[in-house]
């Protein structure tokens, strides 16, 4: 067991490796009522390739996101079932880059772990099952393509990602989960389920011990398959510079976005670098924003963000207006300025301070400090890893970094339009 | 936790904080939701959020929060029941994270706030016009907006068929219509109204407040004048049958939203009781909806009860295959009436009450949680903690629970389709 300890919150978590392999951490947090668990695989909704043992497995859009669905539905009953009988607040969630099976309870923790750790690791698929779960999944991805901001982000990612199945949603379509059959998920979930692939992160009002011991009841035995991913070769020019799509929406929706080159895998370093700028041009503190919001070309949904992840990165601005190309115009005007100056030593230091608090603020919440537990372990690194890089960033290191990113060749735009104006 | 009452009709709570790493005051003022007053409280966040007398530009005033480690200031203007409800709140981390170690965040963020409470920037005694122009402008596009969430737009409308113009139908961002006619003056008065006379209820969630507490039973004197007062709950009368409305919008997924009241006012005891059968019918993922409407029937992706204690109202809402509205409707009401004369078993019951035990337990996990608790208890002059609510839920029976369904009423059907 290790501990790993941070002095500016004078506070540490237990780090364990189980004998089956299965990495835990555990976040004791004292006087909360609750406890937040998190049982983690990284493989999310970008892996589409892999090989095991020599052989070659390809999969099609949204299986990540499939199993999810499916791993709660065993022979006699579904875990939502099991749950109800400790009174604890069940779910999972996929993402581009991870699986992640939860619950939140503020009693009978030690059964609801054996819960989780069962049903997530006993996977229970039949032909009938599958073709059932499609239904449903069918369902979530139309209401789904009800949202103009899910639209807008896949219509972006799209636009700036040639091959890269970032592009593609997470749930897949409704042609793409038709061809999951169950022989493929008792594959993926050989892969990628193993408890050597995973991770258990626990926080709350929780000893290691406890958590240790629950690992130790579910009896995992340590079979590892040899598994690697395949990945997709993206190049670096984008895919296409401009896309549009017309929904039932009052007000366009507007997402200019800038495919960047940075290290594979991007480093925690770069995505801070990336947060400063995004924040000095875009954020509340922005001449940018202020002056668009007192000229009526955006609103509170204007924002400036940096998407990325294992091996992609990418600066997004998006917002509501109803003037697009006017809103367009300013943002790579800002862009031009800021390039030109650099940022300021008195803006560096505020969004410095300015993200430092929020880090801090992010160990108050049980969710979050298990979730991010998972995250900052998934990337590499530790809990306390982004705390330690952010004090230890300079001004030259987000200049630096800023004169490569936003370039014009590798800009796309992408609007969602409102029906009324289809014919304009 | 310690309440007192510091003026007239002004309650301070202070909760403790031993656990958050942000200190958390709020300032809620209260008062009946009156139809004439609603577009102005819905243009009052925008316009108080931006600046203050020490800080008169919106950059300016960014900058300085900031610098206060990314402390937030938010107004919010919400709608409870007959009442409004004009909150301020700000909350930054403690003053033990701070860079520098002299550094009173607390007393910063107390200052702060009652700086964009009690110290607008002003022209002439009213707020600026120019700003008031963009806040307009902003007010009619969220209006416009609502549309584009059509689960919620979904739940609204059938609100709006049953509620009408009633004190409990007044709309929480006001109407479009009375938009142009607000001028900086009449805004400034229902500001000034609401800060002479509102209810008000502070909570102070911090470690060490004591010098929080002060400066703000400085400001709250105890020549306050006070004419408002808190419209207790009620509800109206139900309809004789239940009407259908159709909306025609190009959506992939259809929605539908079921409407029902209560006949009559619940008792405080029947409030838990509710709590119990509204979850055990759609509340959570053991529900009869989830079970048997979703699963089971696999006839939506989603089909969720949610009882309003304030408004007596439970809407059930779904999101459906177009061609499945229909059949989710009557499955909706088979599993309402199978409630209320088919068998409950006390496993079921059971499970449902540590569900919502667990719930009630994590409100002390989460600054929002622990005040938005208080608060609500105080709209109700009830001031019962989380434990209390769970004794209660322990009393109810399958009975109950058969009772107080029987008090629902289904008053409107409003779907989206295509």
């Amino acid at each position: 067991m290790t501990e790993i300890k941070n002095n500016t919150l004078n506070e540490s978590y237990s780090l364990i490796t189980a004998d089956c392999g299965l990495k835990i951490g555990v976040y004791n947090m004292p006087g909360y009522n609750a406890v937040h668990a998190v049982f983690a695989t990284n493989f999310g909704s970008v892996d589409r390739e892999f090989s095991m043992d020599g052989k070659r497995y390809k999969l099609p859009a949204g299986v990540a996101h499939f199993l999810e669905h499916k791993m709660f539905e065993n022979e006699e009953c579904d875990a939502f079932e099991r749950y109800a009988k400790t009174g604890a607040s069940a779910n999972a969630f996929t993402s581009f880059d991870k699986t992640c099976y939860i619950f939140t309870a503020t009693e009978n923790i030690d059964e609801s772990l054996d819960i989780l750790l069962d049903f997530v690791t006993k996977p229970y698929f039949t032909e009938q099952t599958v073709q059932k779960e499609m239904g449903i999944i069918g369902q979530e991805i139309k209401m789904y393509d009800d949202s103009a901001n899910w639209r807008l982000l896949f219509g972006i990612l799209d636009g700036l990602y040639v091959n890269h199945p970032i592009k593609e949603d997470i749930a897949g379509t409704v042609d793409s989960i038709a061809r999951i059959n169950a022989p493929m998920l008792y594959d993926v979930c050989k892969a990628f389920y193993s408890p050597a692939e995973m991770m258990l992160c626990v926080a709350g009002n929780i000893t290691a011990d406890r958590v240790a011991a629950a690992v130790k009841r579910a009896g995992f035995d340590s079979d590892v398959s040899d598994v690697k991913r395949i990945y997709q070769n993206e190049p670096d020019e984008i895919n296409k510079s401009y896309g549009e799509i017309y929904m039932p929406v009052s007000t366009p929706i507007v997402a200019l976005g800038y495919k960047e080159k940075m290290s594979d895998p991007v480093t925690v370093k770069e995505e801070l670098c990336g947060e400063i700028i995004m924040n000095v041009l875009t954020g509340a503190t922005s001449k940018l924003f202020n002056k668009l919001y007192d000229m009526n070309i955006v609103n509170g949904t204007f924002e400036g963000e940096i998407f990325s992840g294992r091996d992609y990165y990418s600066s997004i601005i998006s917002g509501e207006t109803n003037r697009p190309d006017t809103l367009i115009d300013e943002i790579e005007k800002a862009i031009k300025e800021l390039k030109e100056t650099g940022i300021g030593e008195e803006d560096f230091t505020i969004t410095k301070n300015s993200i430092y608090g929020s880090m801090i603020m992010s160990f108050e919440n049980v969710e979050e400090v298990a979730t991010e537990m998972v995250n900052a372990h998934f990337k590499g690194g530790n809990l306390y890893t982004a705390m330690d890089t952010l004090a230890a960033l300079t001004l030259d290191d987000v200049n630096s970094q800023l004169k490569n990113m936003m370039r014009d060749d590798k800009k796309s735009v992408f609007k969602v339009l409102p029906l009324e104006d289809v014919n304009d | 936790m310690n309440r007192e009452l510091i003026s007239k009709n002004v309650h301070l709570t202070v909760l403790p904080n031993d656990k958050f790493k942000r200190n958390r005051i709020t300032v809620a003022f209260v008062m009946p939701n009156e139809r004439d007053k609603a577009t102005m409280y819905a243009l009052l966040p925008g316009m108080l959020e931006r600046a203050y007398e020490d800080y008169p530009e919106m950059r300016l005033f960014s900058k300085k929060l900031s610098k206060m480690y990314s402390a937030t200031l938010s107004v919010n203007s919400s709608v409870v029941g007959c009442n409004r409800i004009v909150r301020f709140t700000i909350q930054g981390i403690k003053n033990e994270y701070c860079l520098d170690k002299n550094e009173d965040l607390l007393k910063e963020m107390c200052k702060v706030l009652l700086g964009v409470i009690f110290r607008p920037c002003l022209v002439d005694g009213a707020f600026a016009e120019e700003w008031l122009e963009i806040e307009k402008y902003k007010l009619r596009e969220e209006i416009e907006g609502e549309i584009n969430d059509k689960r919620s737009y979904c739940i609204k409308n059938a609100r709006r068929k049953f509620y009408g113009d009633s004190l409990n139908g007044v709309e929480r961002l006001g109407y479009i219509s009375e938009i142009d006619g607000i001028t900086p003056k009449a805004l400034y008065d229902c500001y000034k109204n609401m800060i002479d006379n509102a209810v008000t209820e502070i909570f102070i969630t911090a470690n060490n407040p004591d010098t929080s507490v002060e400066m703000i039973k400085n400001h709250f004197s105890k020549d306050r004048e006070c004419f408002a007062s808190i419209i207790p709950v009620s509800n109206m009368p139900c309809k004789e049958s239940a009407e259908c409305f159709t909306e025609h919008i190009d959506t992939v997924q259809g929605k539908v939203c079921l409407l029902y009241t209560t006949k009559r006012v619940l008792t405080e005891r029947e409030r838990y009781k509710m709590l119990v059968a509204s979850a055990l019918f759609g509340g959570v993922p053991s529900s009869r909806l989830f079970k048997n409407v979703r699963e089971k029937q696999s006839l939506c992706y989603y089909c969720r009860a949610g009882f309003n204690g304030f408004s007596q109202s439970m809407s059930v809402d779904s999101g459906v295959e177009h061609c499945n509205a229909q059949r989710t409707v009557e499955a909706v009401q088979r599993e309402l009436e199978n409630l209320i004369n088919g068998p409950i078993s006390d496993e079921e019951i059971n499970e449902i009450k540590l569900a919502i035990k667990n719930s009630l337990n994590s409100n002390y996990d989460t600054l929002y949680g622990l005040e938005a608790w208080y608060l609500n208890e105080s709209l109700r002059d009830t001031f019962v903690s989380p434990e209390y609510a769970i004794e209660q839920v322990e009393k109810v029976t399958v009975e109950d629970i058969k009772d107080v369904l029987s008090l629902l009423n289904l008053n409107v059907i409003y779907t989206i389709t295509k």
